[in-house]
């Protein structure tokens, strides 16, 4: 290990940052220009980044303490993409492009990999990128089945590593205010979340076969990773693999689940556990807690579809208590039952898609050694609830969940689905 | 003769036009049917009953339509699809499928048929089949698998690390041990991984998992994992 790398690496594990006031750069870490100094800086490497992870990048790249240097696709115009997006950042040509993320995660001067593929690589990557010694921030969902969920926190405890999933909203503000009023009893006790999920789906059929291109302008092989085999298509590089089997979770839950849920188990204190049933209900899906509190999964949209406050925008979600309720979504906005609930209350408006805060939690937890808000313990359990619901509709009958052995009890027809083996030779 | 360039995107947007338009309209429309079915009906397509799959399988179904029997026989299969699923290991396109649904037919036959089928399966096939013996805790490839893992040569090696670990008997643990020890040096960091894996299991189990910590410690591992080790040894 070099020196600067030791210096940097030794200030990573001992600086402690206030994940509280996450835009707030101590003046430690800042040198006598107000600029950070190299050896305090964390280096970030990315692996299929998109639209979306643009959009991630973006937010790291405006964080004065994070030096982007490599980027791993396997699509030659994404890379290219990437490096042109940084290079005009830094005004230099330093970001390494490669097709193999192996190669990213071999640089030992890369202190966390940004994940941002399509959901068939968020676990794997994830997990061989922990096993390398990274910290990482994938995108949601954390992984395509049951099992996968466990393997990846597993993964991350055993080597303690830092892990936030994508999901950003609990450090969205009005997301957050529901969360800390219905934790903090203004709403009463709590008895019902509601989680706006998007219309589930079964898998489509593949798309039209198409001649594989030359590896190195889109390595098909590799974009496939450990999805089960299919033909290719440009279709799906360009966006459409979802709702495709191997390639999307769950029938759609995780689209908007992954946030939605993710939000309820915290608000339901639920945070380690899962529901202990699933009942379809046409588009609804109706869930119950060990201690009673109910988790419904239910119709919403990008066009005010379901029963939800008006202009709400997407991923709403709703705390019920005996006492009031609150309900945000992507506006940025919360409205309450009663004003009483939000006196005093400040929040700033902010689009529920954004992640800066979610990242500079991250970054604060990769130097603090905490977890971040959405690490990989709660992101497994979140997830696993999604799955265990997703499976239930499948199977359009109502399934019983034991959140300690994360198995369905007596029911091995949907214990069948808990699992997917990947394709080799990508495992973990 | 000059080598071919590569084909650029360009080259793949004038592929999919001249696809012929007759074959695209027909599969636009039975993929606008299919989604419009499925909005109708508001739910899932229910998964296949064995029979129902098995005869998909049998016929002169295309490739995806058998893709997708086999997705259903991985939670309605029995050991009467093991032989099928067997015989299309060796298919490069329905491996995945099949090798899925064997991991996950209960029967022995099922993790038979994957043993017998491990040493005349060849590169990423013969890697899958290595860890589904290991998800499928498969006690009798054991043997199978410390021989791969042992053997610097073989790409199927790192996999049968892990399935060892999956396994985690004494003798699987042994088998890890014998590697970090005095396996291929490129093998080490593997196997540490692996090791350490099949530790938490045994812990969980109540059985004692020393002799995989100290070999990790004692083996020439990054610090990271040799700390993994001392907080396995004290969770």
């Amino acid at each position: 290990m070099t020196a600067a790398k030791s210096t940097r690496r030794t200030f990573l594990a001992q600086a402690a940052l206030t994940a509280a006031a996450p835009m707030i750069i101590p003046s430690s870490v800042l040198g006598l220009n107000g600029k950070v100094a190299p050896s305090n800086q964390i280096v970030l490497g990315g692996v299929g980044l998109g639209p979306r992870g643009r959009q991630d990048l973006d937010c790291f790249l405006r964080q004065p303490d994070v030096r982007f240097l490599a980027i791993a696709d396997p699509q030659k115009e994404r890379r290219d993409i990437i490096k042109r997006m940084v290079d005009r950042k830094y005004g230099n040509e330093d970001c390494q492009t490669y097709r193999d993320m192996s190669e990213v995660y071999a640089r030992e001067d890369v202190d966390a990999i940004l994940i941002c593929t399509g959901d068939r690589w968020h676990a794997l990557g994830s997990i061989l990128a922990a096993k390398a010694g990274k910290d990482v921030y994938s995108e949601k969902p954390c992984a395509m089945t049951i099992r996968e969920c466990q393997e990846l926190d597993e993964t991350f405890l055993r080597y303690g590593r830092v892990y936030q999933a994508g999901t950003q909203r609990r450090n969205v503000d009005n997301f957050r205010l529901g969360i800390d009023l219905a934790r903090a009893g203004k709403l009463g006790k709590i008895h019902t979340v509601h989680a706006g999920i998007i219309k589930l789906g079964d898998d489509l059929p593949w798309l039209p076969a198409q001649p594989e291109p030359d590896p190195e302008v889109l390595d098909w092989n590799r974009w496939l990773g450990p999805a089960p085999w299919r033909p290719f298509n440009m279709e799906y590089c360009r966006g459409r693999w979802r709702g495709h089997y191997g390639l999307a979770a769950g029938y759609k839950l995780l689209e908007w689940g992954s946030h939605t849920v993710d939000l309820c188990q915290e608000a339901a204190g639920a945070d380690g556990t899962t529901p202990v049933e699933f009942e379809n209900e046409g588009d609804t899906i109706h869930a119950r807690y060990a201690n009673g509190i109910k988790l419904v999964m239910r119709l919403s949209g990008f066009k005010n579809e379901g029963d939800w406050v008006p202009d709400v925008g997407s991923c709403p979600v709703r705390f019920e208590g005996d006492e009031g309720w609150v309900e945000m979504g992507d506006n940025g906005k919360i409205v309450a039952s009663s004003p009483a609930i939000l006196e005093g209350a400040k929040y700033e408006e902010m689009p529920g898609t954004d992640p800066i805060k979610h990242v500079r939690d991250f970054l604060d937890c990769m130097k603090s050694r905490q977890k971040p808000r959405c690490n990989s313990t709660v992101a497994r359990y979140g997830h696993v609830a999604c799955h265990a619901a997703a499976i239930g509709w499948k199977l359009g009958r109502k399934v019983k969940f034991d959140p300690v052995t994360e198995t369905f009890p007596e029911d091995p027809e949907a214990n069948r689905m808990c699992s997917r083996a990947r394709r080799a030779p990508w495992t973990a | 003769m000059q080598p071919r360039p590569p084909r650029s995107l360009d080259c793949l947007k004038k592929q999919k036009q001249d696809v012929p338009n007759s074959i695209m309209k027909f599969h636009r429309f039975s993929t606008l049917l299919t989604l419009v079915l499925a909005a109708l009906i508001g739910r899932a397509a229910a998964v296949s009953d064995e029979a129902t799959a098995l005869a998909v399988l049998s016929s002169g179904a295309t490739n995806e339509q058998k893709a997708m029997a086999i997705v259903d026989l991985s939670v309605t299969g029995t050991a009467k699809s093991v032989p099928v699923l067997a015989n299309l290991l060796a298919d490069k396109e329905l491996h995945d499928y099949a090798r899925n649904a064997l991991e996950l037919i209960p029967d022995p036959s099922a993790g038979a048929a994957l043993l017998a089928s491990v040493d005349k399966l060849e590169g990423s096939l013969r890697t899958g089949v290595a860890i589904t013996l290991g998800d499928r805790r498969e006690k009798a490839a054991v043997p199978a698998l410390q021989k791969m893992a042992g053997d610097a040569k073989c790409p199927a090696g790192e996999a049968a690390l892990t399935s060892l670990a999956l396994i985690a008997t004494d003798e699987a643990a042994g088998a890890l041990v014998t590697v970090l020890k005095n396996g291929p040096a490129e093998r080490k960091l593997a196997a540490a991984h692996a090791a350490l894996r099949a530790a938490e299991r045994i812990k969980k189990e109540g059985r004692s998992c020393a002799a995989l910590l100290d070999a990790v410690n004692a083996a020439e591992v990054p610090p990271c994992l040799k700390k993994a080790a001392e907080s396995c040894r004290k969770g």
